[in-house]
């Protein structure tokens, strides 16, 4: 058969297309295509979000010449975003570091000095120096790390042993401090451990879907996809959307609800209130299921402890309180239609549908949420309200039926969350905090009793600050842009980076903002170019094959952890009574301690190949002569199968390569779709039913919560509303992004998005550039009253992934008082023309 | 050349009107519509123009999801003459981002 190489194309292109779609078009025949045997084709997790796409990655001559979405993925099937789909080119821009770079003058460092190629040596040789320096001077609370939910799960894991049982320091947060925060502390408080309960096959079982801020459309296309096609196809099926201002995916929404920014937290209690008020709830669910609370009040903003807002604040923390049914019904009676639709802005017969769908008892409801409900400053809160209303109606636990939080980095649920990266978190749910857990964590790393230490670290924002103040003195940020993201750069970021006191080391693929505000910039190795796992928001852990090699002397975040560790006798770090607990430890260095340590080493040197034959570096496994990715996940999971804390299995390392990622709890070898459930649940006995076990006595906690104010709205003078945010095309800082030209051209800049008679009334019009101002700091934009996100008055979305306008400048470091997460959403700007 | 396989998810009744804005523009085709799903590929000469072309559609009135499923690109004069159906698409080698289907998946 003779086929024009056009049409020989294109039918493949209809052929994946229809396939993709689940349509049949007769006549088209997808075995046509056949594979090309000179490009190797092997799978891997997307790079940029929660979602946790599998692409296959298409390798010719070392280098990634094409990706595409995996046909085989349950998560994509075979779809692939704009972003993912230009992902063959995140590691080829033009500026990657190839070499790690000192500042120095005349040949010595120098904080103020030119930025001069050194060699590795060099660069750990000065980094050991100055880590070693703080920890004699002020102890191991002068050092810490920023690091990442982009991190692999090795990467976080050997990251977190080197710091909390190694330099013996908690402070090491994750730029998932940013995100994913206040979703954590609200799965603790209600369920007592993290993550999810339902799976992305919650998206074809509901009925009806509610966005709680979360843009979808534009953050998380792929599940929008699906969900649009549930949408599209499944009769009586509905979509309910909030946000404060309109975004893409009100297009498909059957009710759109715009609320004033904060007023989410009486939207929610009024739903609860709906659902007592016409006794739509479900008493035995509630019975055998539920235990009602109350959480202290009025507990500040998270500021600076100086700040006029932190000193009248007369509550503080999150002890609950229990309190009876007719408590909790009384607290939420004040929630009815007419307050909550004034106070909201949002129409009584709007907020009427949306709790009619919640209390229908014959609605499957999933409920959807991201940056809208975790960058708030009672984020803890609203997610709770949530898991009330479905805990209420115990529309829980089962398909269809889920109250889901999204995730934004590739690995905030895999690394950050489930690994424990945070100043208070060990792996698998366990906290600093409690003896047990550090004594279990001791334990399986083979250390002394009393060797992690128990009080939480610095938090993202409090390690900003305490930059600035010259406590944290040696810092490593590794895998994150945390100068363009953190808040209040004016104030807290910058001044804390170039404080002379200070000595600050960047690990990045590209100059971003942050490696560029640096002392000393180590070069990254990226993605496919090491061996890798991440695990994305519905519990699926995947993992890849390193692809090509990486550039120059760039190096993977793990092989930096790891070589450093090697800079350190124990003696240098440990007290002497700490190492007399333990003598066998003396004179080794941490290297030998923490991963030379007959368990992370287990795993001889081997050839890694497909079961095709393919064969793949692993660059790692030669340097330090063994499987330390196998070693590292092996001794991991010992946290998940035997630790404390139930139903946190993972499956063995070599399982992961070979299918498409499992959800966990994996028990011999199954996965889990949905926790707690009979029939679903492993850790769920026959006749149980229903069983939350991360509590105690197996009860889930409704945590009743009112509506407070935020702590900076708009006034006379700073009359606008600023939320920040991103567009679908560029991911997070845009610094991968913004290096591929497609992207690039498609949203070059960020752009101030204004209702139109907002821009008229300040003398403004599309397309003119403005000053957008708050009380820490200004930038210019250009005025876009028109397009994707459209602002009701009173209120200006600004996206944050350009690195030539930082809209950090202008936010305010508030935080949750419980997560410590930002509040991005919310400030109070005024916008001028110039 | 670069050719394209996109979905495009079209409201439940604007299926019909975004189909022909789709075909009215330039190198765009409707290949299959079953349920509100449309089956698109787009044609341009010029690679850098996919992205531009996939965003306007997501801005088309109507249009309620974009998912992208295959890239081809390669030069246009390879394109020109008839060809034995398999065969080597050597220019993938030059250009990162030209995804040849694969239907037997990766092998694992």
């Amino acid at each position: 058969m003779k086929l024009s190489r056009r049409d020989f194309i294109k039918t493949n292109a209809i052929a994946a297309t229809a396939a993709a779609a689940g349509i049949t078009i007769p006549g088209i025949n997808t075995a046509m295509a056949k594979a090309n045997n000179k490009i190797r084709w092997d799978k891997a997790a997307c790079r940029f979000c929660g979602t946790g796409c599998s692409v296959l990655v298409g390798t010719k001559d070392g280098r990634v010449v094409a990706t595409q979405g995996d046909p085989e993925s349950p998560v994509n099937r075979g779809l692939n975003c704009i972003k993912g789909y230009f992902l063959s080119k995140i590691m080829y821009g033009k500026d990657r570091l190839t070499k790690p770079l000192l500042r120095m003058t005349n040949g010595k460092y120098d904080k103020n000095g030119e930025f001069t190629e050194v060699s590795w040596d060099q660069a750990f040789d000065i980094m050991a120096d100055k880590f070693k320096t703080a920890l004699k001077n002020k102890g191991p609370t002068s050092v810490g790390m920023f690091g990442s939910g982009q991190w692999t799960i090795w990467e976080g894991y050997a990251a977190s042993k080197l710091l909390k049982a190694g330099f013996r320091s908690n402070n090491l947060d994750p730029n998932a401090r940013h995100c994913m925060a206040s979703a954590v502390g609200a799965f603790m408080r209600g369920f007592g451990s993290d993550e999810p309960m339902g799976c992305y096959d919650d998206l074809e079982h509901a009925d009806a879907f509610v966005l709680w801020g979360a843009n979808m459309a534009e953050m998380h296309p792929i599940l929008w996809s699906r969900l649009t096609d549930t949408r599209l196809t499944k009769e009586g099926s509905e979509v309910h959307v909030l946000s404060t201002f309109k975004n893409r995916c009100f297009d498909l929404s059957d009710n759109s609800m715009v609320f004033t920014p904060q007023t989410d937290l009486a939207i929610a209690n009024y739903i609860a209130h709906y659902i007592i008020e016409t006794k739509s709830y479900n008493k035995k669910f509630i019975a055998d299921n539920v235990n009602f609370n109350k959480t202290p009040t009025d507990i500040g903003y998270g500021l600076r402890p100086e700040h006029p807002l932190e000193k009248k604040k007369t509550g503080k923390g999150g002890k609950l309180s229990k309190i009876s049914f007719e408590e909790y019904k009384k607290s939420v009676a004040k929630y009815d239609l007419e307050y909550t639709s004034k106070l909201s802005g949002v129409p009584e017969e709007k907020l009427l549908k949306l709790a009619k769908v919640y209390a229908d008892p014959k609605k499957k409801v999933t409920s959807f949420w991201t940056m809208g409900f975790n960058q708030h400053t009672r984020g803890v809160w609203v997610n709770g309200l949530v898991y009330n209303i479905h805990l209420l109606m115990g529309k829980i636990s089962e398909p269809g039926n889920s109250p889901f939080s999204l995730t934004g980095q590739p690995s905030a649920c895999g690394t950050a969350r489930e690994v424990g990266t945070f100043a208070h978190r060990l792996p698998a749910d366990l906290v600093v905090k409690k003896k047990a857990h550090r004594d279990f964590s001791e334990k399986v790393w083979k250390l002394p009793e009393g060797t992690i230490p128990p009080k939480p670290g610095y938090h993202a924002v409090l390690q900003n600050r305490m930059l600035k103040d010259g406590k944290l003195n040696a810092y490593w940020v590794m895998c994150n842009n945390n100068v363009q993201a953190a808040p209040n750069f004016n104030e807290e970021t910058y001044p804390g980076y170039r404080n002379p006191e200070n000595f600050i080391v960047v690990s990045d693929p590209y100059p971003t903002v942050t490696a560029i505000a640096a002392d000393l910039i180590l070069p990254a190795a990226m993605w496919v170019e090491k061996e890798g796992g991440y695990g994305n928001a519905e519990r699926r852990t995947q993992f890849w094959r390193q692809q090509v090699k990486a550039p120059g002397e760039a190096k993977s975040d793990l092989w930096q952890l790891v070589e450093f560790s090697k800079r350190f006798k124990v003696e240098e770090v440990w007290p002497a009574d700490l190492i007399a607990k333990k003598p066998e430890v003396k004179g080794k260095t941490l290297y030998e301690i923490l991963f030379k340590n007959g368990q992370v080493n287990k795993y001889p040197k081997q050839k890694i190949t497909d079961s095709a034959g393919n064969q793949y570096s692993n660059d790692e496994m030669d340097d330090f002569g063994f499987y330390i990715q196998k070693g590292l996940f092996e001794e991991y999971r010992i946290f998940g199968t035997k630790g404390p804390k139930i139903g946190h299995d993972l499956g063995d390392y070599d399982t992961y390569h070979k299918l498409r990622g499992l959800r966990w709890p994996v028990v011999n070898g199954k996965e889990t779709l949905w926790r707690y459930r009979e029939g679903y649940d492993p850790f769920v006995k026959k006749g149980e039913g229903v069983k939350f076990y991360g509590k105690k006595d197996g009860k889930a906690n409704i945590i009743f919560a009112p509506f407070e104010p935020a702590p900076e709205m708009p006034d006379k003078e700073y009359d606008l509303w600023l939320s920040t945010g991103r567009v679908l095309e560029h991911w997070h800082s845009g610094s991968m992004t913004r290096r591929v030209p497609e992207l690039y051209k498609a949203f070059p800049d960020a752009v101030l998005f204004i209702h139109p008679n907002d821009a008229r009334k300040r003398g403004l019009r599309r397309g003119m550039t403005a000053k957008v101002t708050s009380r820490r700091g200004d930038i210019l934009l250009r005025v876009e009253t028109r397009g994707r996100n459209r602002p009701p008055e009173g209120l200006i979305f600004v996206p944050w992934f350009d690195a030539g306008r930082l809209i950090n400048k202008l936010t305010l470091d508030a935080t949750d008082p419980l997560s410590k997460e930002t509040d991005y959403k919310k400030c109070a700007v005024k916008v001028e023309k110039v | 050349m670069n050719i394209s396989g996109v979905i495009v998810y079209a409201a439940p009744d604007q299926a019909d009107k975004v189909e022909r804005n789709l075909v009215a523009i330039d190198g765009v085709e409707v290949h299959a519509a079953e349920d509100s799903k449309l089956v698109v590929t787009v044609e341009h000469k010029n690679i850098n123009a996919l992205a531009d072309r996939v965003m306007k559609f997501q801005d088309m009135a109507g249009v309620m999801s974009v998912a992208m499923v295959y890239q081809h690109n390669e030069d246009l004069e390879t394109l020109s003459g008839d060809e034995v159906l398999v065969e080597d698409t050597s220019s993938c080698a030059t250009t990162n981002n030209c995804n040849d289907y694969t239907p037997e998946g990766a092998p694992l």
